[in-house]
């Protein structure tokens, strides 16, 4: 190193520091250090995250973005809906007990549309969202003048493009809209209506679509209906087939157990969901893994005597996840299906911080009950992933409901994203 | 005052995923080279980048807007290599960097480069982690004096110390190794 004596190293320090800023401003150097230090300076800048590692990272996280705001919106829009349906609860009871004629002024905020024999409603929903309907009802019998309400729920599952969703009522209904929510959000105590939605296709949608059919809602409410299509979208343009790994990881027997007395049923369901993905299944145990099949009768034969290892931690079990299996690369849905009995452990945070960098999405379902804290957990290792904790006891679903129901929920966020 | 570009970014990217991509692309090669430099391992390196982004992902809702964003990142950086340090319980062995990109492959001058940056690296491996981690961020980070202390949590004055002493250490090592000794 050249230049002149300095009288302390403090001095020296700062003379350093001022021959490092020369050395990045470029121009000739002043001395040996300068140079010295601007080719370290090169060495520096030529360091830079490949390209591919950088693109498909990026992709990555923009769909972890949207997810998580996804989520987001759903926390804000569920507590929206709950607060709308207290409101409108509220409406009816005062309608019952005073009956007069309501004016325009008084109109609630929601403002109930009535609705004649022949009325429709129609509603405005994309292909990520359900749409939630407060619908009051006159019943003919008890009471001619007694009051029931209802909640229609009309979802828009994967690969649809916008369509309006007609709901034909009953006599003497008046419906309001209350909320949209993302594909999938759970609406319990919903009570019975005589309603009878049905589903045309938006202009601009090609009369050459067929049709779409109605199918009952894993919904405890025979007022609840969910559209689906009865098409195959894959004949719409504009939609490559999509490749989706489905790893199931089980904590325990009684996850394995279910999964394998309801798979002929699940493996249905999934694989004739729209659009019809190439699925492969996994499974990770703790004790034994299973790398994806795309054969159900491969994994179904994989599924029976499979050993379940107790204890494992959820941090461990996700990094088999991440190591133990050989995802896909491309536009793969990765999706990890918890399914526990028992309590997460230490180190979940990395862990899951881990998956997500893998594009891995954690949904986890509660077979049994959860105390708080144990909840608590498994709710920020899914959060980090851009999955959901879902209790199967609290919900009303089976638990091939909620599997399908997160695997369509997937498919959405892959078509939206 | 007009806003800094990075905080508008990162203020729309609490909701839009297109501000947050542009966010990532502004800065994962910043992030990148502080961890490489640090781990001296392209995989690690990547790795600890897709972390680092994720975290700062989930913490963007408390990013106080001063201008200051790649120094919050790159503190969000420090401690995903701090945790890797940690489970590791040493700092890992160096990679061949054959793997490293140049952006404008001389085919001459890449090889030298990459001599040079491996040297280097193994160099920066044998100093303190406050003594490496200060030259890391000051020279090849190419922050200030100033916004190297933020980011460490020292005063400048302190800084400017620590680069002088890594400064030494690393000529000694560099010349040792080039003189043909071999470092432990």
């Amino acid at each position: 190193m050249s230049g002149e004596p300095f009288n302390s190293e403090r001095e020296q320090a700062e003379r350093l520091d001022e021959w490092i800023t020369a050395a990045q401003a470029g121009g000739p150097p002043e001395n040996d250090t300068v140079a010295e230090l601007r080719r370290l300076v090169q060495i520096g800048r030529a360091i830079r995250a490949d390209e591919t590692f950088a693109r498909q990272l990026e992709t990555r996280l923009v769909r972890l973005h949207h997810r998580k705001r996804r989520a987001r919106q759903m926390r804000w829009l569920s507590a929206a809906a709950a607060l709308m349906l207290v409101i409108s609860l509220g409406i009816v009871v005062l309608n019952i007990l005073n009956p007069e004629p309501r004016t325009a002024n008084q109109a609630s905020t929601t403002t109930p549309v009535a609705l004649a024999a022949t009325s429709t409603l129609a509603v405005e929903i994309d292909r990520t969202e359900s749409a939630i309907l407060l619908v009051s009802t006159a019943t003919a019998t008890p009471t001619p003048t007694s009051t029931a309400t209802a909640t229609l729920v009309v979802a828009m599952p994967t690969r649809i493009p916008t369509v309006t969703a007609t709901v034909t009522s009953t006599p003497l209904s008046s419906a309001t809209l209350l909320a949209t929510l993302p594909l999938g959000t759970p609406t319990p105590g919903l009570s019975s209506a005589t309603l009878h939605p049905t589903a045309t296709p938006a202009p601009g949608i090609s009369l050459a679509t067929p049709t779409l059919a109605l199918r009952p809602s894993p919904m405890p409410s025979p007022a609840a209906a969910t559209l689906v299509p009865a098409i195959n979208p894959t004949a719409l343009p504009g939609f490559p087939p999509v490749q989706l790994d489905v790893l199931f990881v089980a904590d325990s027997g009684a996850g394995i157990a279910e999964l394998e007395n309801g798979w002929a049923d699940l493996s249905d369901q999934i694989t004739s969901l729209p659009g019809q993905p190439d699925f492969r299944f996994g499974l990770v145990t703790g004790v034994q893994t299973v790398d994806f099949t795309g054969d159900v009768g491969v994994f179904q034969a994989a599924l029976q005597g499979v050993e379940v290892g107790r204890g494992n931690s959820w941090a461990a079990l996700l990094d088999e996840t991440v190591t133990g299996v050989s995802w896909r690369e491309g536009a793969t849905v990765r999706l990890v299906i918890g399914l526990t009995n028992t309590h997460p452990g230490d180190g979940t945070r990395d862990a899951a911080q881990a998956a997500a960098a893998q594009g891995i999405v954690v949904d986890v379902i509660a077979l049994g009950g959860m105390n708080e804290q144990d909840a608590s957990v498994f709710q920020e290792m899914a959060q980090i992933t851009g999955g959901h904790l879902v209790e199967l006891d609290s919900s009303g679903y089976t638990l091939n409901d909620w599997i399908v129901q997160l695997v369509a929920e997937e498919l959405a966020a892959l078509r939206s994203g | 005052m007009p806003l800094d570009p990075d905080d508008m970014l990162a203020s729309q990217a609490r909701t839009d995923s297109a501000a947050f991509a542009e966010l990532y692309c502004r800065h994962v090669d910043h992030v990148f080279r502080f961890l490489m430099l640090h781990t001296g391992s392209v995989d690690d390196a990547q790795d600890l980048t897709a972390l680092t982004f994720i975290a700062a992902m989930e913490r963007l809702d408390r990013y106080q807007p001063q201008g200051h964003f790649r120094l919050w990142l790159l503190g969000i950086a420090r401690h995903k290599a701090a945790d890797f340090f940690r489970k590791n319980k040493m700092m890992v062995s160096l990679e061949t960097i054959e793997s490293l990109p140049d952006p404008e492959p001389l085919p001459d001058e890449a090889v030298h480069q990459h001599l040079e940056m491996d040297r280097v690296l193994e160099a920066l491996r044998h100093l303190s982690p406050d003594r490496a981690e200060a030259l890391i961020l000051r020279v090849f980070g190419e922050h200030t004096a100033a916004e190297t202390a933020e980011i460490m949590g020292k005063s400048e004055a302190a800084v400017k110390m620590l680069v002088h002493r890594a400064w030494q250490d690393l000529k000694r090592h560099l010349t040792f190794v080039q003189e043909g000794g071999e470092l432990s």
